[in-house]
């Protein structure tokens, strides 16, 4: 009896172990490319270590320097924070104008949903390559328009005052996944609320803020979650767009910019660490939010029925 | 009658809309490749021209020598390729064990696994790059396809979500026919997920041949370049580079994008469409 059950037993780890084998890979990798390196990341942060030189042990002042001290790293702060904001805002409203635009029993929907989905498969390099070049101040097209009805267009990309909106207005053709996201959250609206609501009367504005919107708003926070992550991480446009400069004066220095300039050509490695850290605080702090305020916002379906 | 008229009025509106922004969404890839066939001396000509004529083919073999843009392609290749077959690979093996396994602590590590999407990857660049600076793979391709090795949590979500639709029983019967484990995910579960398998290809080909931020931090020597990192140098000085060429080089680069999006276009807008639902 002894021997037949630590037979059983000893089978039960066999399995155990293969399926911890089976999951070796994601192991692995959460050793050596997530808890590793983010522990690693924190301590370099306490350091002032440039590869150069041998690193000594400074505590808190890499942060302290940070958030009082670097008239750089605020510029970026603000800016970046405007940029998620407008961009997240407007990319939100224009996802969804587009969704339920698409939604309907209109002939070709399909062809339309691809089209507004390709400028999302084209690579950020290439769109701000050619934003950078449609928004050229002597010879881009974007002025040309603007002059056709009377207006002298601006220097987009070498003006502080319209640097920063230009990457908005960029972003917001980017709202390819938003919007099919949001296709699928309508289409899971039950068809019979809109026809009773018709019934007594209701007319379109009703039904949009008393169905719609309810019955989307999970949606719309998943939405809101990915694309705030998504903005506050934004690099590659920018850094194409400005020619890795962030400038005009700093007008388009956001943080993940800032980060990698710190990082990899002043080899500030412990200051970027800092800088990383506080990111992924901002971050973290911002989905936070978003879910802790879902409860007020947020309605679903499985709390009626309960 | 007049209903009638009044809802048609509303369709055609609707059409209108929807085409002036489909217009507007597709005018910078369409002004791509306009300014890219313009014959060289339209092109700061003002006013532009929308139509240009003769259409000049020449630029694009001009924009290819421009520089060493065979060489980085065949780079992003060989990184996409090795990168395409490893996570595939790997992903799966971890998505069976999370969906057939069992074994102590799966609940916990599946978390973590979702909770891994959360951690931005900023906060592990520098330590990753110090690390392969160390090890000496900085200015080599590894940086860019070891990691694929480790699986991606994204695909191991999609997969388990697919495998935990098959039924068990087929496992049960393979084991009774005296399968293994590896053998269920090799003979059984993989040619199931067949499309699973499919639209995590197409994702990590698109990805590994748009990003830029990885190449951008690991390679150094151009070499070593992949496509991407070759256009945003002709960007960087693009003082000596006329737009046209640039433009031809953004559209070629933008083609195979677009052929894999166009012919799997289901697959990617479909895989999107069941993420929001899992809410």
């Amino acid at each position: 009896m002894k021997l037949f059950k630590s037979i059983k037993s000893n089978q039960l780890w066999r399995s155990y172990l293969q399926g911890y084998l089976f999951i070796l890979p994601f192991l692995l990798g959460l050793i050596f490319l997530f808890v590793g390196p983010t522990l690693f990341s924190f301590v370099i942060s306490l350091t002032n270590w440039k590869i150069i030189n041998k690193p000594s042990f400074i505590g808190f002042e890499n942060y302290i320097t940070m958030l009082t001290k670097d008239p750089v790293y605020k510029a970026a702060f603000i800016n970046t924070l405007r940029y998620v904001i407008f961009s997240v805002s407007l990319s939100l409203i224009l996802a969804l104008c587009l969704a339920m635009l698409l939604n309907s029993k209109l002939r070709g929907v399909y062809f339309f949903r691809t089209l507004f989905y390709v400028p999302s498969v084209i690579s950020g390099v290439v769109m701000a390559t050619v934003w950078a070049w449609m928004m050229n101040v002597d010879f881009g097209i974007v002025n040309y328009f603007l002059s056709l009805i009377g207006i002298q267009g601006p220097n987009w990309l070498g003006d502080p005052k319209y640097a920063p909106w230009t990457l908005i207005l960029m972003s917001l053709f980017n709202i390819g996944s938003p919007m099919i996201i949001f296709i699928a959250g309508l289409q899971n609206i039950p068809k019979y609320l809109y026809e009773s609501a018709s019934i007594d009367g209701a007319n379109r504005i009703v039904k949009f803020f008393k169905i719609t919107l309810p019955f989307l708003s999970p949606t719309i926070l998943f939405n809101a979650i990915t694309m705030t992550i998504n903005a506050f991480r934004t690099f590659t446009q920018v850094y194409i767009l400005t020619d890795g400069k962030g400038g005009p004066m700093n007008s388009t220095m956001l943080y993940s910019l800032y980060l990698y300039k710190r990082a990899f050509q002043y080899t500030d490695m412990g200051y970027a660490s800092a800088m990383a850290w506080v990111l992924f605080l901002i971050i973290m702090l911002f989905t936070i939010i978003l879910i802790k305020t879902s409860s007020i916002w947020v309605y679903y379906e499985a709390e009626r029925k309960n | 009658m007049p209903k009638k008229i009044h809802s048609f009025s509303k369709l055609l509106i609707k059409y209108l809309v929807v085409i002036i922004l489909s217009l507007i969404f597709l005018f910078p890839l369409y002004w791509m490749l306009i300014t890219a066939i313009k014959p060289e001396a339209e092109i700061v000509l003002f006013p532009p021209k929308l139509f240009p004529w003769p259409i000049n083919f020449k630029i694009f073999g001009d924009a290819w020598t421009a520089n060493n843009f065979s060489l980085f392609l065949l780079n992003t290749l060989k990184i996409a390729f090795f990168n395409v077959i490893f996570v595939t690979i790997s992903s799966s093996l971890v998505a069976f064990g999370f969906a057939r396994m069992q074994f102590p602590g799966k609940n916990i590590l599946f978390i973590i696994l979702l909770a891994t999407m959360m951690i931005p990857y900023e906060v592990q660049i520098i330590p990753l790059y110090i690390g392969y600076k160390y090890i000496g793979w900085l200015n080599t391709h590894l940086p860019l396809i070891v990691p694929s090795l480790f699986s991606t949590a994204y695909f191991v979500f999609f997969m388990r979500q697919y495998m935990m639709g098959i039924p068990i029983d087929l496992d049960e019967a393979a084991t009774i026919d005296g399968c293994g484990p590896f053998q269920i995910w090799y003979r059984i579960i993989l040619p199931l997920i067949k499309p699973v398998l499919a639209s995590c290809i197409i994702f990590q080909f698109l990805w590994c041949w748009n990003d830029f931020f990885g190449p951008l931090i690991f390679l150094q020597t151009p070499d070593k370049w992949t496509f991407i990192l070759g256009i945003s140098a002709l960007k960087g000085d693009r003082v000596y580079i006329p737009w046209n060429k640039m433009m031809a080089i953004t559209t070629l680069f933008s083609i195979p994008p677009l052929i894999v999006f166009f012919l799997a276009q289901d697959k990617l807008i479909g895989g999107l469409a069941t993420t929001g639902l899992k809410n």
